[in-house]
């Protein structure tokens, strides 16, 4: 299966990247579950590139792992201006803008794999990916 | 010449606000004349009267513009009168059906009328013609960009005001009994829509008096922080007012996730499907669902003990 990248600058954004997420975790054989738990990590990471970014991408790619499992890879992109203290930014709680701030530590417990890439006036870069 | 190139928009010597005011009579005529017969003209969208009414006003604020800012440009204050005139004309005109295109070339009209005039006068004057044909054609042009912007924005608030007359309804809040109200949420939930949607509530929570509120998410596929962050701030404001709420209807997906995000929704009670929360709401009110075989019963039961049948007994809110 190919990649999927949708531009993110707005709320509707957020909506259909949603749905994207969930079309192709339904495609590669997640269960209603999981599903849900991708769709979620996509609705928390593109908001905080519209909210924090302004603009940025998800990139969707349906992965393969060396030992032959499948799975879903989603990047969100973004040259925002960064985060200063990332350990922070993954503390339950941690918002600077009076959110709950379990954006990034929740979505990270809601996958198997993740990695964020983020310096100030660098932009963020996160990857994660679920395991079928 | 040292004053001139330092401040060559200021000059107050600006030739064109002389013909302006000499000749204002006869611009306005030539003007409304040819957008008369310009194809542009449309009588069914506006009266010839209010053709010729809007145009002296903008022929007379755009001269009085140019004289007091000394020919200046039309960023210049002394043109603010100028831009109100053009921004209220030009939404006029959009309500009216006038295309932005339009409603351009209705201003841009007035340079051509403008332009053969300032040629007749100062013919043998090379320099001051450019110059003062630059000046008109600047502000002008400026004059047109206020009508096309103007324009877009009335459009826009249009739409926006459709969405906003959409979210409403798909927003209902619903009074199931007396002092209970329900707000089924179905579909998407973007901020803007989970925010409206949690004004209603309060709002009819206010107007009907209730003391409880079932918010049912059968319907919600996905709910993220932001979704969760509004529900508990709801429910929150909702006590304050004296009602209490109930959810309803979160799928064992939802759940799961909302404990793995770190979202404590346990301070909210909830009951799995919205039959349930009716239940629990009337309970939560002094009434109870009874079955008429049950009541019967019960009726049977305190004849027998002597009692006369009451009245109004377990109040019942319904059959089963
Ligand atoms: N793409 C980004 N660019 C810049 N800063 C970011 C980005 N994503 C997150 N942040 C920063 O990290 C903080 C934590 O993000 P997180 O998503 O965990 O919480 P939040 O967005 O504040 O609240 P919420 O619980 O509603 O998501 C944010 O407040 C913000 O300062
Ligand atoms: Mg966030």
């Amino acid at each position: 299966m190919e990649s999927t990248a949708i531009a993110l600058e707005n709320d509707q954004d957020i909506v259909v990247a949603r749905g994207e997420v969930r079309t192709l975790a339904a495609a590669i054989g997640f269960r209603s579950l999981d599903q849900t738990r991708l769709a979620t990590v996509a609705s928390e990471l593109a908001r905080n590139i519209v909210k924090y970014a302004s603009r940025g991408q998800m990139i969707a790619q349906p992965t393969r792992s060396p030992h032959g499992r499948e799975g879903l890879r989603l990047i969100f992109e973004d040259d925002g201006p960064g985060i200063a203290n990332v350990e922070a930014a993954m503390t339950d709680g941690f918002s600077t803008s009076k959110g709950m701030g379990k954006g990034l530590p929740g979505s990270r417990r809601l996958v198997d794999e993740f990695t964020i890439d983020s310096a100030p006036g660098r932009g963020t870069r996160i990857t994660v990916v679920r395991w079928l | 010449m040292a004053e001139q190139t330092a401040a060559p928009m200021q000059d107050s010597s600006r030739r064109v606000a002389e013909v302006f005011s000499t000749r204002r009579d006869e611009i306005l005529n030539l003007w409304i004349k040819d957008r008369l017969e310009s194809d542009d003209f449309r009588d069914e969208l506006i009266s010839k009267k209010e053709l010729r009414q809007q145009s002296r006003q903008l022929v007379e604020l755009l001269s009085q513009g140019i004289a007091d800012s000394g020919g200046g440009q039309f960023e210049d204050p002394a043109f603010d009168e100028l831009r109100r005139f053009l921004n209220d004309i030009s939404h006029l005109r959009a309500v009216k059906g006038y295309t932005p295109m339009e409603n351009a070339t209705y201003v841009s009209a007035l340079r051509n009328t403008v332009r053969p005039m300032l040629v007749e006068d100062f013919e043998g004057d090379a320099a001051t013609l450019a110059g003062e044909l630059g000046y008109l054609a600047s502000v002008i042009d400026k004059m047109a960009l206020v009508m096309v912007e103007n324009y877009i924005r009335s459009r826009e608030e249009t739409i926006r005001q459709q969405r906003a007359d959409m979210m409403e309804l798909s927003t209902p809040v619903i009074k199931v009994w007396d002092k209970i109200l329900t707000l089924p949420i179905i579909g998407t939930l973007d901020s803007r829509r989970a925010q409206l949607m949690m004004e209603a509530l309060l709002q009819r929570i206010v107007e009907t008096g209730s003391t409880v509120a079932i918010l049912d998410i059968t319907g919600v596929r996905t709910m993220d922080t932001l979704v969760a962050n509004h529900l508990i701030k709801t429910v929150t404001a909702a006590r304050l007012m004296g009602a209490r709420c109930i959810l309803t209807g979160v799928s064992p997906a939802i759940a799961q996730t909302m404990v793995q995000l770190g979202i404590d929704l346990t301070q909210i009670t909830t009951r799995a499907q919205m039959s349930d929360g009716v239940k629990l709401a009337l309970e939560m009110i002094g009434k109870t669902i009874v079955s008429t075989t049950a009541l019967a019963h019960l009726r049977d039961g305190l004849q027998r003990n002597g009692a006369k049948p009451a009245e109004q007994a377990p109040a019942a809110a319904g059959n089963k």
